[in-house]
């Protein structure tokens, strides 16, 4: 049974289409830009682009699609309509790993310079000077209104309605995982910082709260989940159990997976911050010593 | 070149989204209905179910532990009220769940339709069936949603995209 359930793999030509295009896209701008960056190699002048093609970042940005791609077609997503467990597994998957990965990437330079010619400069009208388009952008997408987003999508497609309708329906299950994917991109985008930055970039200390913020929402729910005594989602009740998995055990442990190893992703995220800050504090120069104090002490 | 092949890419992962219908899911027909010595769990899709294609996927499981049973011959047949019967095989081959069995129908007029499920294993067997309300073929809206909301959001992005052309403003000179 186990291997014929690791054979399950979904391999849809939509998912397959929309990973290699950015990952070409991605591959050839570093490319050009890590041909451009040899070119202008000057020992005297730290050049600005060397940072743009360090050898980690296609590696993190691919990685990113990589885990997409597991997440929404491998054995993860088929038998995420057997397990809850597995189903939390893979929103996991798309938030914390996926999200986070691509964009320590830092893609969108990248990506720029691997569009072609005509693209590139559409692209660029649109999101540089004053476009209505730019302006639009940056209000939906202020660190306020994205948080808000963040949090509706996580919390709203927790609704026990709306989570069979999704398992019932492969087009709204595309929709749930669409929304979910967006809402961390947008979030993780204000948490690192990365371009296109079209607002004000946070302080270490705002990223930290902004991080630690989400924490409570997830632990909670997570914790509903992990104690409940009655099945949530229903539809679990009209398929065959996997492993003598009860629906309720199921769910028990689906819960746990949320409230654990989810928020300990935020916590490590929080924890980086952290370092930062008191990285950047120890390299501060020394407050100048007080006369009173070296009079006192001497 | 690069722009039609762009293109081209983007067409070519649109197209899947008319035609997806959900494998190993969709709406339960049949949840734990015994039948011979084993249990049967079946589901169809789309719902409702039209004229059209209707993909129907079934799990065969041991009654008291729901274990897989994997090596059957398991037939679908579905009866209109007036009409020819139409028998479809489904296999783990068709199935995107290797547990499960499924397969694709073809089914030609609506009204009422009786949909069995049987199956056979060496000298053993066993069927149990359900009725499915089959409506008259409507127009698959995913895609024309998909493309109404590629038009509005490629509009407002072209729209919004034009910069302002007003002249700026000539600069007041400095009266100090």
């Amino acid at each position: 049974m186990t291997q014929a359930l690791l054979l399950s793999w979904d391999i849809r030509l939509i998912v397959l289409i929309g990973l290699a295009i950015p990952a070409l896209l991605y591959l050839r701008g570093w490319r050009y830009l890590r041909t451009v960056t040899r070119a202008q190699r000057d020992p005297a002048r730290a050049n600005p682009r060397a940072a743009l093609v360090a050898g980690w970042k296609p590696a993190a940005y691919l990685g990113g699609l990589a885990a997409v791609g597991i997440a929404l077609m491998s054995p993860i997503d088929v038998l995420g309509g057997q397990l809850f467990l597995m189903h939390m597994i893979q929103h996991l998957v798309l938030i914390m790993i996926a999200a986070p990965l691509l964009l320590v990437g830092n893609p969108f330079p990248v990506l720029m310079w691997g569009l072609p010619r005509g693209a590139r400069r559409k692209v660029g009208g649109l999101l540089s000077g004053p476009s209505r388009f730019r302006r639009v952008v940056t209000k939906l997408t202020s660190p306020g209104l994205v948080w808000l987003f963040f949090f509706t999508v996580y919390v709203g497609w927790h609704d026990p309605n709306m989570y069979n309708l999704a398992l019932r329906s492969e087009f709204v299950h595309d929709i749930e995982h669409l929304t979910f994917f967006l809402a961390s991109m947008l979030f993780w985008w204000h948490v690192t910082g990365v371009a296109p930055r079209f607002h004000r970039t946070l302080s270490t200390f705002q990223r930290l709260a902004y991080v630690l913020s989400i924490i409570p929402a997830n632990m909670i729910l997570g914790v509903v989940i992990a104690f409940a005594s009655e099945p949530i989602y229903t539809y679990y009740t009209t398929v065959p159990r996997l492993w003598g998995l009860s629906v309720v055990q199921d769910q028990s442990i689906a819960g746990i997976i949320m409230w654990i190893p989810g928020s300990m992703m935020y916590i490590l995220i929080a924890l980086i911050l952290v370092s930062r800050i008191v990285q950047s504090e120890s390299e501060k120069p020394p407050h100048p010593e007080t006369p009173w104090l070296v009079d006192t002490v001497g | 070149m690069a722009t039609r092949l762009l293109l081209i890419l983007l067409l070519l992962a649109l197209q899947p989204v008319s035609s997806a219908l959900a494998h190993g899911g969709g709406t339960p027909q049949l949840v734990k209905e015994r039948a011979g010595a084993y249990a049967l769990y079946v589901w169809t899709n789309p719902d409702p179910v039209r004229v059209g294609t209707m993909h129907v996927s079934v799990a065969l499981v041991q009654p008291d532990t729901e274990a897989p049973v994997l090596n059957a011959d398991v037939r679908v047949t579905a009866t209109p009220e007036t009409g020819n019967p139409i028998t479809s095989t489904a296999t783990h081959e068709n199935a995107t769940v290797k547990t499960y069995y499924e397969t694709d129908m073809a089914i030609p007029q609506e009204g009422p339709w009786q949909v069995a499920v049987s199956y056979q294993i060496d000298d053993a067997g066993g069927s149990a069936s359900f009725p499915v309300q089959v409506q008259r073929a409507g127009m698959n809206m995913q895609p024309i949603a998909l493309g109404v909301v590629v038009a509005v959001v490629g509009g407002g992005i072209i729209f919004m995209g034009r910069r302002n052309r007003r002249p700026a403003a000539p600069a007041v000179p400095d009266q100090k």
